[in-house]
């Protein structure tokens, strides 16, 4: 493994480009593209014209749009081009979100209020609007083959779902859904069935196909706290909804009843579980007491805990809005052979449950709280950080732990894997490095970029 | 006369004062004077016996003790004691036969009364000591009934308590349940009250961005604009069109299409795996019925229903799967068809489990014996098919055999055909040919030679014929030469070896018993130059050499 000098980062907004080549990572109010094949590590350099608050490539890697709330800007750079430039500017419509069309050319901007939805157009003068788009936790979706928009809508006080298609924004079907407030939406991989969610005050899920037509409801239970995540399997054969009673529901595209529950109780007992642990590898001194202080942080490894095990939980304040409980983040891996969940009051452990026998895998457990957890879009691999200097991987053949050099602390807080599989990004709270994973041949061509300090 | 003396017994202290009661009266019922009478002779004899016996009649009152003896027994009904009175006022004579007999009588009786006694006494002792056990078994019983009651009221007690409890929990249950009730109705009408004010605040909140969005609008800010550099071309490279009612329509098209195609993948799938899994399924009936089948060798009249099912659904195995072959589609009727004989399979399968854990079972109990001989059935069972498998192997080997021999010899004969027809055409190579010839002919061990042996192998005696009828039409045939003898064995060969084969077919009647194609093999082998001579010939050169002795070559 071979780690990237270490760059200035803000807002935690790294991102990779679509084809993995590039890796943006916004200054205070700057953008920098690194790339993550040639030697140069910093390829360009874009300055902005206001803090940005959110950073988005183009599905063909070739512009990158810097979205700047506060002062209500867009500003769209190219690669191939560096001096081309595009502003869009909402004025007093302000801005509170931005993202790109499918295709790349249209750049969607949410108004402030969530007022309206305008649709600029980078290759023709033609502007649209959408009315009334919700004010909500995951409003747009576009399909994975880009033809798709399915927009959340709320007119008087009722929700709506509108699918646009993307080529010329022409509206395919309109319909409402019977939810109290719709709180997300997302198509299935394979872009034909659309999932929508209700708040988590109601536990309900719908499923409606391409054309509209409601396919099914799923709730699992009434009065307590519902939904608090989703996430479809990569093949579209599973919906996997995260509640706030610590379980996970499965779903299966055939019928949409329920496969299998998961559940996330803080002792285990299973004995075909392995529970991996992380445990500080002290040093000792000469008298066998750990030698003190450690002049860096500790060195970590994991050891394999024999059931039955118990986990740290966090009890709650129970009066207290949105709180921990639940499974917080589901993520299933590319193969759709694993899911990998955190249940938010056993805060520092994930577990991974085996698709193909719908049962727990394997449970790990951090030291701390497990910040973000991201599988490689390539093969079931999951790298996980917890806030502390290290980043942790697993896969089926194990698991390590792999610290980040650097002089200080580098705490990371998030990260993200490229398309190509091959680099993890991690990013701190101003900082962010590149972390190289071998490849099969060995060929590492930023073996300059070993510049530890 | 009346007066009794005391006596001074301890034990009858009671009973002689009962006595001395009676004293002065003479009119006594007879049963008490008898009882006290027993009572007295109970007395054990002593020295005031006799003293009492003298005291009732002494010199003085014998005459009135008489009299008064004869009026005690008459009384009693005994016969009286004085003789019979021949005339009034004469003194009555003493009767010393009634006298004795009157004692006699007595004595028997007294024998009898105190036999009586004894009885009475046992008996008198028995039912104390019934009496006494008796009175022990009714304490003992009246104690435990005491102790059961207790025990009863103590349970009733108890029961009373967790009813009670029951009761209590009952209540506690109810009330939670009204509670919950309760709360959940708190819920629903807060909801509704909730709802319906933030439908109302969401309406104002409407009203407010219509508002703003209207200012916005009217503001007419040249702010918001687009400044770009140059327009891009859009990514697919095509120029963007008219939104029209085609588009419409063709957006439409598409988006069916895309649900089509998923549709029809997804089907694809689940026939694909339909398939796969009444394959399997197939199977698992297939082995089933091999399991149940060759334990059911018994004739189908037996009144056992498995036995009939199972093999009727042998026979009906082979119309189902032809039928099933051809209907390979999801049809219901075949669906059901195949479940239905599944699942008759799984019962037939599971009943024959059951018969034969029972008799595990039954063995089992019944010890060590059965358990021989029935284990020993099975071997034997066992051993039997295995022996028919071993014979039917065995046959298979020998046939298997005998075509091998067979189609090497053809081979030979082919091959050695072949040569024959060449060394007609080239006489050249006759020569060295005719050494070999004559060798082989003259019956030499020569292993060499093996070109020729083939031909006289199993069938010497026609060999013999076939040279006689050879050489006739030979002379006619062949031109004349020097090597005309060894041209005609070799035709004579060639005759006798195409004789042989085309006398073949007959003779393969018998191995084609076993084999039915083994004719056309041999012929088409005949045809085949023989590559196989070398080692073929071994095995033929066993049989040639007990023929070639026999052999009446020319």
């Amino acid at each position: 493994m071979n780690f990237s000098e270490v760059f200035k980062l803000s807002n935690q907004l790294c991102k990779f480009s679509p084809d993995g080549k590039y890796l943006s990572g916004p200054g205070v109010s700057a953008l920098l593209i690194v790339s993550t094949t040639t030697h140069v590590p910093i390829l360009q350099l874009y300055s902005c014209l206001d803090q940005i608050q959110h950073v988005e490539w183009s599905a063909d890697s070739l512009f990158i749009l810097c979205a700047m709330y506060k002062r209500g800007l867009v500003q769209v750079w190219s690669l191939e081009q560096p001096e081309w430039h595009c502003r869009i500017d909402e004025g007093s419509a302000g801005l509170v979100a931005s993202c790109w069309s499918p295709d790349g050319r249209h750049i969607l901007n949410t108004t402030e209020f969530h007022l309206r939805i305008t649709v600029w157009s980078l290759c023709t003068k033609s502007v649209s609007y959408i009315k009334y788009p919700k004010a909500c936790q995951q409003g747009i979706t576009f399909s994975r083959d880009g033809r798709y928009l399915a927009l959340a809508e709320r007119r008087d006080c009722k929700d709506y779902v509108s699918i646009f298609v993307c080529s010329d924004w022409q509206l395919l079907r309109h319909f409402d859904t019977d939810t109290q407030d719709l709180a997300g939406i997302e198509w299935a991989p394979n872009g034909c069935v659309l999932a929508a969610w209700d708040t988590c005050l109601e536990y309900k899920v719908l499923l409606y196909s391409l054309d509209g037509r409601l396919l099914a409801t799923y709730c699992a239970y009434e009065w307590s706290l519902g939904i608090k995540s989703v996430a479809w399997s990569p093949s579209s054969q599973f919906l996997a909804v995260g509640s706030y009673d610590g379980k996970v529901r499965i779903l299966n595209h055939v019928t949409w009843k329920m496969l299998t529950e998961f559940g996330h109780p803080a002792a285990i007992s299973d004995p075909r579980v392995v529970v991996y642990k992380e445990a500080e590898k002290s040093p000792r001194g000469a008298l066998g007491r750990p030698a003190c202080p450690p002049p860096r942080a500790a060195e970590s490894k994991y050891e394999i805990a024999a059931v039955p095990v118990s986990l740290q939980t966090l009890k709650p304040a129970a009066d207290r809005a949105n709180p921990k409980i639940g499974v917080g983040a589901l993520a299933f891996s590319p193969d759709s052979y694993f899911l990998a969940t955190r249940n938010d009051n056993v805060p520092n452990a994930v577990w991974v449950w085996d698709m193909q026998k719908l049962r727990l895998f394997v449970v790990l457990e951090q030291l701390g709280p497990v910040r973000s957890f991201q599988w490689d879009p390539q093969q079931p691999r999951l790298a996980i950080c917890s806030g502390g200097s290290k980043v942790y991987l697993w896969s089926p053949a194990g698991c390590m732990s792999v610290q980040v050099p650097g002089e200080g602390d580098f705490q990371v807080l998030s990260l993200c894997w490229p398309v190509t599989g091959d680099a993890l990004a991690l990013l701190s709270k101003d900082h962010f490095c590149l972390c190289f994973l071998e490849t099969e041949d060995g060929a590492d061509a930023l073996g300059q970029l070993g510049d530890h300090t | 006369m009346g007066d009794w003396m005391t006596v001074t017994d301890p034990g009858l202290c009671s009973e002689s004062k009962n006595i001395s009661q009676y004293t002065s009266e003479t009119k006594m019922s007879p049963s008490s004077l008898y009882s006290q009478q027993v009572l007295c002779s109970s007395i054990p004899l002593s020295k005031n016996v006799h003293s009492f016996f003298s005291a009732f009649c002494t010199e003085e009152n014998i005459e009135q003790s008489i009299s008064y003896l004869d009026q005690e027994l008459t009384t009693f009904g005994f016969p009286s004691l004085y003789e019979e009175s021949k005339g009034k006022e004469t003194k009555r004579e003493l009767n010393i036969v009634a006298v004795l007999n009157c004692m006699n009588e007595l004595l028997v009786r007294q024998r009898k009364n105190l036999l009586a006694q004894e009885n009475v006494e046992t008996q008198n002792l028995k039912l104390g000591s019934d009496m006494d056990h008796l009175q022990s078994c009714y304490a003992k019983l009246k104690e435990q009934l005491e102790t059961s009651r207790r025990e009863m009221i103590g349970l009733q007690e108890r029961d009373r308590q967790l009813q009670c409890k029951n009761r209590n929990l009952h209540q506690l249950l109810k009330n939670e349940k009204d509670e919950v009730q309760k709360l959940q109705n708190i819920i629903a009408s807060r909801a509704t009250q909730y709802n319906h004010d933030m439908k109302r605040k969401e309406r104002e909140y409407n009203k407010l961005k219509e508002r703003l969005h209207q200012l916005v609008m009217n503001k007419k800010d040249k702010k918001i604009a687009m400044e770009v550099l140059n327009y891009v071309g859009r990514a697919d490279g095509k120029r963007g069109s008219w939104r029209t009612g085609k588009s419409e329509a063709r957006n439409e098209d598409e988006m069916y299409k895309i649900l089509l195609n998923d549709y029809e993948y997804r089907q694809k799938q689940i026939l694909t795996e339909n398939a796969e899994l009444k394959k399997v399924l197939q199977q698992m009936k297939k082995e089933m019925i091999s399991l149940l089948s060759p334990q059911k060798q018994k004739p189908v009249e037996k009144a056992d229903d498995s036995t009939g099912t199972g093999i009727s659904d042998v026979e009906e195995d082979p119309g189902e799967l032809s039928r099933e072959s051809i209907w390979d589609l999801s049809c219901e009727t075949v669906r059901e068809q195949l479940t239905n004989s599944i699942r008759k399979q799984w019962r037939i399968l599971k009943s024959h489990v059951e018969k034969l854990d029972n008799q595990v079972s039954k063995v089992h109990l019944e010890g060590f014996n059965d358990e021989d001989v029935i284990s020993r059935q099975d071997h034997e069972e066992e051993t039997e098919k295995l022996e028919l498998e071993i014979q039917q192997c065995k046959e298979m080997i020998k046939t298997q055999q005998q075509l091998l021999q067979r189609k090497a010899f053809e081979e030979e004969r082919a091959s050695w055909l072949k040569q024959q027809f060449l060394n007609m055409t080239t006489f050249d190579h006759q020569n060295s040919e005719n050494v070999r010839l004559f060798s082989a002919f003259s019956g030499s061990s020569d292993r060499d030679n093996l070109t020729v042996h083939s031909r006289p192998r199993q069938k010497p005696y026609r060999v013999s014929n076939g040279s006689l009828v050879c050489t006739s039409k030979l002379t006619k045939s062949l031109p004349a030469s020097p090597t005309t003898d060894f041209c005609q064995t070799r035709s004579c060969v060639s005759e006798h070896s195409s004789i042989n084969v085309l006398n073949m077919p007959p003779e393969e009647t018998r191995p084609n018993q076993v084999g039915g194609e083994c004719a056309n093999q041999k012929w088409s082998v005949a045809s085949r130059p023989g590559s196989q001579e070398g080692c073929c010939s071994e095995c033929s050169w066993t049989s040639t050499n007990s023929h070639v002795e026999k052999d009446g070559l020319p």
